[in-house]
């Protein structure tokens, strides 16, 4: 089973990933803000990792940054509430970027193509 | 200063000048200004046909130094004018673009805070209706959940877009071209209505250095607001010319024209007369034209159309 390391700060979002990920047949992970997923990822080493941008104690950029300097092969999705930022995943190195939507089909689609 | 007594004999006088005055005698005095000359006085005896005395020129030279004086007051005063013109139009400017930065990042941020717990919403909604989808009621109510959850995420990605830094690339092009492109975009849309599209594109208007995609988002925008005032049909007329060192694009429309109060705030972030719009399709076109240091205006007559042009000016160097 594919593990799925889900960091957002939100606790009613992390219920709904965690639902409906799971339901996919996922194994989901959770991470409270950038800190905690750092420490989550030397842990279990997921398989993917959703990331949201704004986040208490670190922001998901830097998160990513600290996590794939050492794991450089973990795919991130970038899920964020924000579409400003959409041209420049690139080069923070993330695999995508899905803007939030309760419809979870983009970020399922997304899930799918890259693990 | 030249006092000419003779000038119908004087060999060195310009005849085409003499038979022009037809007088023997005239005086030229310089209007000096800064060590300029600005210009001449020339005076003749044309009609008095007398001599013209030493009185005359020194009074005529008094009235020369005090009109050359006068002249150049005037022309600075004008050349004020312009520059109070140019630096109000920069203000209102700078004042447009600070609003709309202020109102963009406000936007962006209870944009973000709504967005957040809406997932949420509408993700629960999303699973209620899987997990209850034999039971008649709450599958109604929860549709109803979703259909406004979406509603709103619409509102909310268009007010993001809005407040969306953007980035712009400038190349040189065509505006009839870029036009006739974003007409063809639009023509199924205009022929369902249905709306007879008259395009009158000047070919001789010369290429502009423009974002191509900003610029169209803009024509989109103008061509999109004169439709939707047509919902019964009509006619849009797509004119391009040169005026006054200006590409001119009008984008008019026989629709249901705007009220003055409408008129006032047409391009308030914000502002919108349409029941599902939010305003900011306007706001954002104006910014547009206004980083390509062009302007658009708007006029309109209540219950016969209304008439958008966007002047953009032509760059010399690309002429």
């Amino acid at each position: 089973m594919k593990t799925i390391l889900v960091v957002e700060d939100d606790k009613n979002q992390r219920l709904l990933y965690e639902k409906e990920l799971s339901l996919e047949g996922y194994n989901i992970i959770i991470a409270r803000d950038g800190l905690e997923a750092i420490k989550k990822v030397k842990e279990h080493v997921p398989d993917l990792i959703i990331m949201d941008i704004t986040m208490p104690k670190m922001n998901g950029i830097e998160a990513m940054g600290k996590i794939l300097s050492e794991h450089k092969k973990i795919p991130v999705i970038i899920n964020t509430a924000y579409t400003s930022y959409k041209d420049d995943f690139m080069s923070w190195s993330a695999n995508a970027y899905v803007v939030k939507s309760s419809d979870l089909k983009e970020l399922k689609d997304k899930i799918k193509e890259l693990i | 200063m030249i006092l000419e007594k003779h000038a119908f004999s004087n060999p060195n006088i310009d005849k085409k000048f003499v038979n022009a005055i037809d007088a023997n005698e005239f005086v030229c005095v310089p209007l000096i200004f800064k060590d300029k000359t600005i210009g001449v006085i020339c005076a003749d005896n044309v009609y008095s046909r007398k001599p013209i005395t030493d009185e005359q020129v020194e009074l005529l030279s008094i009235f020369a130094n005090r009109a050359a004086l006068a002249i150049s007051n005037a022309e600075v005063y004008r050349k004020l004018g312009e520059k109070n013109r140019q630096l109000k139009e920069t203000r209102e400017k700078l004042i447009r673009s600070e609003r709309l930065a202020v109102i963009g990042n406000m936007a962006a941020y209870i944009a973000h805070e709504i967005r957040n717990p809406l997932v949420t919403i509408g993700g629960f909604a999303r699973i209620l209706l899987r997990e209850y989808a034999d039971h008649k009621k709450v599958k109604h109510n929860t549709e109803v959940i979703i259909e406004e959850v979406n509603r709103l995420e619409k509102i909310l990605a268009n007010i993001m877009d809005f407040s969306k830094p953007i980035k712009t690339v400038k190349t040189l092009i065509q505006i009839n071209e870029l036009l006739e492109n974003t007409c063809t975009l639009m023509e199924p849309y205009l022929k369902s209505i249905p709306i007879q599209l008259d395009k009158k594109f000047n070919t001789t208007i010369p290429k502009s250095i423009v974002d191509q995609t900003q610029l169209k988002q803009v024509f989109l925008n103008l061509i999109k607001n004169a439709a939707e005032s047509m919902p019964q049909g009509g006619k849009l007329t797509i004119e391009t010319m040169v005026e006054d060192e200006c590409i001119q694009i009008d984008i008019t429309d026989t629709g249901e024209g705007m009220s003055p109060e409408v008129m006032q705030n047409l391009f308030v972030p914000f502002f919108t007369t349409k029941v599902d719009g939010t305003g900011v399709g306007l706001a954002v076109s104006q910014k547009i034209v206004d980083d390509h240091d062009g302007f658009i205006k708007a006029k309109s007559v209540l219950k016969e159309g209304t008439t958008f042009s966007i002047f953009l000016p032509v760059k010399k160097d690309t002429a």
